[in-house]
Parts: C-alpha cells; structure tokens; sequence
C-alpha cells in the first residue's frame, strides 16, 4: 500500500507520518500506533521539561496525542506532522503551566525532580551519579534562559526535533529559528563551561 | 584521541554551528571519562551537546506501555473526519462494472502522470492524463484542492484524445487524489502504484513530490 513511486527514493519519515494519517482518515485507527511510536518519547520529555515532573509529563502527552488523533483532519498536507504536533504541545503546556501556577498560589511549589527522572524513557544503564548532576545543570540553565530562547531549545534539544520543524513549530522562520539557537548556545555555553567566566544578566560585563 | 585543546574546539564549532557528529561525540565523552578537569568543567555542556548528534536523538524508543495506552484512549474516540467529500457515487467494483457495462466510460487506454521540477522554488508542475474518450468531463480532486471535484478540470486537444491538466504543486509533500468523470464518478488514477483507503468503501491515489 506505500509502494514508491520512485524507486531511487526511498520513503522518509515525513513520508510514512502522512500515510499513517491518510490511513486513520480513512477509518484505520489502529495506523496511528506508528505515529505514537514515532513522537511519543520526545513528547513526553518534552512534556516533562515544560511542566517540571516526569508523571505530568506522560499524562499530557497521552492526552495532547488524543487531541492530535481528534484535530487530524485539520491537518494540511505539505506541512510537517512533528512541527503541527509540538505545535498542539506548546499551547497545551502553555495552558496547563498557568492553571498550575494558579493552584500554587494557594499550595507552596513542590521540589522539581531531577532532569534524570523526568528523562525515563532513556534507554541504557541509569547513568552516573556525575551524568545525572550534568543533566539537572543543563536543565537549569536552560529554565534561566530568555523565554522567546526557551522555546526553541525546549523542541529543539528536548524534543529532538530538526531546526525547521521546531521553527514551523513556533511559526517562526528557519533563519530566525536559528539565530534564536546560536543565541542560546552562547547563553548555556557560558552558563555552563565552568572555565568560562559567567557573565550572567545583571552582572558587571568586562 | 582527543586532548583538553581538541575538546575546547569542537565546543567552539558547536556554539557556532550547532553541529557535532556522532564520532566528535564519542571522542569527547572518552576524554572527559579520564580527565577529570575537563569532566568537571564540561560535563553539563557535554550532556547539551549528544542532543545535537542525531546519533543521541535516535533510539530513544516510546516504551510500549504508553503507546497502548494512548491507543485505548483513542479507540473510545469518533474517528477524525478528512476533508475529502463522501463522493455520490464512491469508487467500488460493482459501481465500476455497471458503469463500464452502460458504455458511459467504454474505455480505459491508460492514464499517466508526469511531475517536472520546476527550476528552482519549492514547486512541481505535474500533469495529470486521463485516457476515457467517453467521459464529458474529468477533473481532479485531492487534498491539494480540498476535494473539490469542480476546481481542477481536464480538458482534451481533440475528439477523443486524452484528457489532460497541469497544475503546480509545492514539493516534498504526499498528496492523495481522485479523478471525478462526469462529476460522479470517483476513480484512483488507473497509472497509480500507491493509494489508501480512503473511509468510504473507496480509495485514492498518492502522489508523492
């Protein structure tokens, strides 16, 4: 059924996403097992870095996929399914970050996990101590960041998505998608090379 | 292997190119294994950087308890509806044969679709070709055009010839199609090698760009 047209080209992932979801339009349900498979993961980690636990995390992602299964026919083709998921993910993380935020003022904030925690869908031996330590500077460098550089390093170094899906993501260009990632390596490399000196916001430069 | 001076480069290139290849990646996690300066020092940036080598990004798999998971959430779901039309008569065997044996569409010689890169841009034109010297009409309908089955008519040169359209199509993209003869009668491209299902007891063609 997803035969190539040209044999010289093989079907690449963007390619079998848009069967999968040609296939649950035409009443295949079970064809959205792929695309679940496919995006899971990185949704959930994604999730898990927006929202700060590991359990919220999984819990959106299940339900931003139920939406994305409901919102399908909404779907244009030409456009990126990762990019239009993420797309739904961000919003989503958006809304249920403010509720949150709002319940806490009542409730003090619990201690976030660690970044290792929220990572466990990560294959192989739990790493080191010393491993886990990097991932939670990493993470709180990131959460120290501008919010507009926030975003993009959030699909992009979380999510795993390429450049020009995290930019129609955001609806953002690739060029300032790009801009927006240089400007946060230099941020986080800063932040965190301990052999750089730190020149954070607020300090004296130079 | 790497030393302390090769490790402060390939930093200096991934600040600005945001680029690491895997092999970049595993020099420098070896030399942070023995030198416990850099270890220290780099660490965190390290942790960054694997998720710039696409070989870090790959095989993280979606544990399987939380695909089925979202799988029984969604079979309780109405299934999404595509924007394709439940066509009047939708494409099936038996509407085909009836067709056939009325002689509305007698024959079928052959039908063919050419897509040509148009130079530079990010469009294809490809001509649509529909051999059915009977029809009165053909057109074509897909999710490029919303499935309107009256946006996008075939005309023929002659009496008889084939009928034929072009139309400009962004690239890199999969497209599904029908032909519509007569404003009824929906068909997959008889040329096609790929078509799915398409939830109405019909199916219809790819096209991929």
């Amino acid at each position: 059924m997803t035969r190539n047209n040209d044999p010289e080209r093989p079907l690449s992932e963007s390619d079998l996403d848009i069967v999968a979801i040609k296939r649950v339009l035409g009443g295949d349900r079970e064809a959205y097992r792929a695309l679940v498979e496919r995006y899971g993961g990185a949704l959930v980690r994604y999730c898990a870095v927006r929202l700060g636990s590991a359990e919220e995390g999984e819990d959106a992602a299940q339900e931003i996929l139920v939406r994305a299964f409901k919102a399908l026919g909404g779907f244009r083709v030409g456009s990126s399914f990762p990019a239009w998921l993420f797309a739904i993910a961000a919003n989503f993380a958006k809304s249920r970050a403010a509720r949150a935020r709002k319940s806490q003022e009542r409730a003090p904030r619990a201690a976030p996990e660690s970044i290792d925690a929220l990572e466990s869908t990560r294959p192989g031996p739990a790493e080191s101590a010393l491993e886990a330590m990097d991932a939670e500077r990493v993470a709180a460098a990131v959460a120290a960041l501008p919010r507009e550089t926030r975003s993009i390093v959030e699909l992009r170094y979380f999510a795993g998505l390429s450049v020009a899906d995290a930019a129609e993501a955001l609806g953002i260009g690739e060029e300032a998608a790009k801009a927006r990632l240089f400007r946060a390596r230099k941020i986080l490399r800063k932040s965190l090379d301990s052999e750089q000196p730190f020149f954070g916001p607020g300090s004296i430069q130079g | 292997m790497m030393d302390c001076r090769d490790i402060e480069a390939v930093i200096e290139r991934w600040e600005r190119d945001g680029e690491i290849s895997a092999k970049e990646l595993e020099g420098l996690r070896e030399h942070l294994s023995t030198c416990a300066g850099c270890a220290a020092a780099k660490g965190g940036l390290a942790n960054l950087l694997g998720r710039d080598s696409g070989a870090d990004r790959r095989g993280r798999a979606t544990p399987e308890r939380f695909v089925d998971s979202v799988m029984a959430k969604i079979s309780a779901e109405a299934l999404p509806a595509s924007g394709k039309p439940k066509a009047p008569i939708p494409f099936r065997r038996a509407a085909y044969a009836a067709i056939a044996a009325a002689a509305v569409l007698a024959v079928w010689i052959g039908a063919s679709r050419m897509a040509e890169r148009a130079p530079g841009g990010d469009t294809v034109i490809v001509r649509f070709s529909l051999a059915a010297p009977e029809a009165r009409s053909v057109a074509v309908a897909g999710d490029f055009n919303d499935w309107d089955a009256t946006a996008a008519r075939l005309e023929r040169k002659r009496d008889g010839g084939p009928w034929e359209l072009e139309l400009k199509l962004k690239k890199d993209s999969l497209y599904s199609y029908n032909f519509v003869i007569d404003g009824e009668v929906w068909i997959i491209d008889p040329a096609t090698v790929d078509f799915v299902e398409d939830g109405f007891g019909g199916s219809s063609s790819l096209l991929r760009l």
